[in-house]
């Protein structure tokens, strides 16, 4: 029986008029296990593809301060540059299966084929990359996320090789809405990670493209399963990765509920890319509140805290010399670190700390005056850098931004300026907020409650239960930071980076 | 490398859903197609027109990418043209609040800009827009003031100012004629007090309730 008529065939009595999942279903009992026959194994060490990403860390300082720095940072600088990431799928489908599925078939309706089609194709040859482009292209527009859980390996070597691809060309908005695309249909709700998650985020910070990737970060991914060939990294890439989006695009307290996911992930020891979090949720609560808190969420692991306090000694002193409030100590300290906080990219957000500093002065004159001359204003105003604009030019723009509510009343041109403040009255987009906010906390709570009772009825959870309840005394003493949810596992052999 | 369409054949009043779409084909085209430089002027103008400053920013990085990109050995990536410098310096003073520069080299574009040209309507457009928001800023953030410092905001001369705010119902100072008061505003009507109270109250309810649960 010649193979590829058989997988053909087999193909054309597939219903494709059915649910999404019916067809993956069918595909997956009827027509691979033809396709895997006919298919080469691929023994441990051949390296079928071996991708090498590098510069995986954008900086952000280059949509914020003044002071700009394009590109990505290649190196070490910040510890979370990826080596060579060799992607082996099991095997490796026949040229002809390859040739049948990509003139043949609709990538709408058999994605899982076009994915085993493409990774073999052009998985380790110098081949034709705009060839590969406008197939890859193909594919991702109409991808089926179903059928790509499926083969989840060569779904994410496929994804890696765009990646690859767009690095090679110098244009990392190649293929950058498809992306976007395959990862949003991933899942229906679009709230679970996948391999294209933060490969997106990392294409789109290589190509200033903010506000597309705000398209997926409007969704709030819950749901994690290494069967989809998702990994740690992944959970920790796409957070920090999408907090630097939201950085860019000024949703600060958006970014911090991202960064503090990264850092209570469960690793150990602590990676580099929860260092770098810290780094920049240090900064961004001084920007927002005035203050730092180098005292981690509840649920971050005891493990990573030493390691915190070492690698982020320098910004724990900026923002101590923040919060004393003395605009000498915080110049001089500025001065003597700024170099370290450009080398990890946040130069920027210090440049926005500073700023912090000056409106948190001007702001904290409200608790004690109803009324002040500019003048006044101006003997308290510190501008660190000495180089921002004037007081009464701050201080208009203040008004402007929404950063001080306040009036300003001169009454003839010989008369000082007065600056009154203003009560903050509750208008109804304040209750709008309130109310949306509160909408998307009861949402979370239904998620958390269906999360606990799946957790709660999970082998895993059941036998460690079991175990902990008959453990000798002392052991949920070990490291103080266990809590009552074990779903953490210490044979997962945690990931070193 | 293909050439990117005329711009002249797009419709004439674009909105941001016409432009977007555009850009990776702009991308993709030669540097020096004057239909690129035509093209990324009306996106720009069109982003601040929508008080997207952060994003015409970063639009700005991925035009002076893609150029450096396609024009690599061949072209000094800096050398844009006249208009598209214009409207980097016209972006600058936005970002940086300095209105009196935005004006300036608004008026000095459309000057040099063909009266009924795509680039000239929607500069004109970005001028009037800026003016709207900033009168509205004025209002609420002045009880009194010089009036040559809200001319700035207005980008008008000081009579015209005058006028200006005169027609809105602000009144001169008795005591200083260069000086401006502002009008008094209506107050909220206690039906629309009561409602935003009640409103507020049931979410403090809601709120509790869930503390409690």
């Amino acid at each position: 029986m010649n193979p590829q008529l058989s997988f053909l065939t087999v193909l054309e009595s597939v219903d494709f008029d059915g649910t999404e999942d019916a067809v993956a279903l069918a595909l997956k009992e009827r027509v691979l296990p033809i396709i895997q026959a006919n298919a080469t194994t691929i023994s441990s060490g051949e390296g079928l593809l071996n991708v090498n990403i590098t510069g995986t860390l954008p900086e952000t300082s280059s949509s914020n301060g003044s002071h700009s720095k394009d590109g990505t940072k290649e190196g070490t600088a910040s510890g979370t540059t990826d080596a060579e990431i060799s992607l082996v799928p099991k095997y490796m489908i026949a040229k002809d299966d390859q040739e049948a599925i990509l003139t043949k078939t609709d990538p709408a309706r058999v994605s899982a084929l076009w994915i085993l089609a493409l990774t073999a194709k052009y998985g380790n040859q110098t081949a034709d990359i705009s060839e590969f482009v406008s197939n890859a292209n193909r594919l991702l527009d109409n991808v089926s996320g179903a059928q790509a859980k499926l083969v989840p390996e060569h779904y994410r070597a496929l994804l890696y090789m765009i990646a690859s691809a767009a690095d090679a060309l110098d244009n990392p908005n190649l293929l950058l809405r498809p992306l976007l695309n395959a990862a949003l249909s991933f899942s229906p709700e679009h709230d679970t990670l996948s391999p294209a998650h933060a490969l997106f985020l990392i294409q789109a910070l290589k190509a200033k493209q903010y506000k597309l990737a705000l398209q997926l970060l409007k969704y709030d991914v819950d749901k994690f399963d290494s069967a989809y060939a998702t990994a740690y990294q992944d959970h920790l890439r796409f957070h920090y990765y999408g907090a630097m989006v939201l950085i860019g695009m000024k949703q600060y307290e958006k970014a911090i509920e991202y960064l503090s996911i990264v850092l209570c992930a469960p690793g150990f020891p602590c990676s580099m890319v929860q260092i770098e979090a810290l780094k920049k949720a240090i900064l961004l609560q001084l920007i927002l509140y005035g203050k730092h808190s180098l005292k981690l969420p509840r649920m971050a692991n005891d493990f990573s805290s030493h390691s915190y306090r070492v690698f982020a000694r320098p910004y724990d002193h900026f923002a101590i010399a923040f919060e004393n409030g003395d605009p000498t100590v915080l110049k001089l300290v500025w001065n003597q670190i700024n170099t370290i906080f450009s080398a990890d990219g946040n130069y920027g957000l210090g440049l926005l700390a500073l700023t912090a500093f000056r409106k948190q002065r001007i702001q904290s004159l409200r608790k004690t005056f109803i009324t002040v001359p500019m003048e006044y204003i101006e003997s308290k105003d510190v501008d660190i850098l000495e180089n921002g604009p004037t007081t009464k030019a701050f201080v208009l723009a203040m008004i402007q931004d929404g950063d001080l509510k306040a009036k300003i009343s001169q009454k003839s041109s010989t008369s000082p300026i007065i600056v009154v403040f203003q009560d903050g009255s509750i208008t109804s987009s304040h209750l709008d907020a309130l109310e949306a906010k509160l909408d998307a906390v009861r949402q979370l709570n239904e998620k958390i409650a269906i999360a606990d009772r799946e957790v709660g009825q999970s082998r895993e959870y059941l036998s460690r239960k079991l175990q902990s309840a008959s453990a000798p005394a002392g052991f949920h003493g070990r490291g103080g930071g266990l809590e009552d949810l074990e779903g953490y596992d210490d044979s997962m052999g945690m990931m070193e980076l | 490398m293909s050439s990117f369409l005329p711009v002249d054949s797009l419709p004439k009043y674009l909105s941001l859903s016409d432009l977007e779409p555009l850009e990776p084909f702009a991308q993709c085209a030669a540097a020096d197609d004057a239909n690129v430089d035509r093209y990324y002027l009306l996106f720009l103008y069109s982003l601040m027109n929508n008080d997207d400053i952060e994003e015409a920013r970063f639009l700005l990085k991925r035009m002076s990418a893609a150029r450096r990109t396609v024009t690599a050995g061949s072209k000094d990536a800096a050398d844009i043209s006249a208009q598209l410098s214009s409207v980097c310096k016209i972006l600058a003073s936005l970002w940086t609040k300095d209105y009196a520069k935005f004006f300036s080299i608004a008026t000095d574009v459309l000057q040099s800009l063909p009266l009924e040209s795509p680039e000239a309507s929607i500069l004109r457009m970005l001028v009037d827009h800026v003016r709207d928001a900033n009168y509205q800023f004025v209002s609420r953030a002045f009880l009194s003031g010089a009036l040559s410092d809200i001319a700035v905001y207005l980008g008008l001369s000081d009579i015209a100012t005058m006028e200006f705010l005169q027609e809105k119902g602000w009144s001169a100072s008795d005591e200083d004629p260069s000086t401006v008061i502002a009008p008094v505003l209506g107050i909220e009507s206690p039906r629309h007090e009561a409602q935003q109270k009640a409103r507020l109250d049931s979410l403090t309810s809601l709120i509790t309730h869930m503390q409690r649960s």
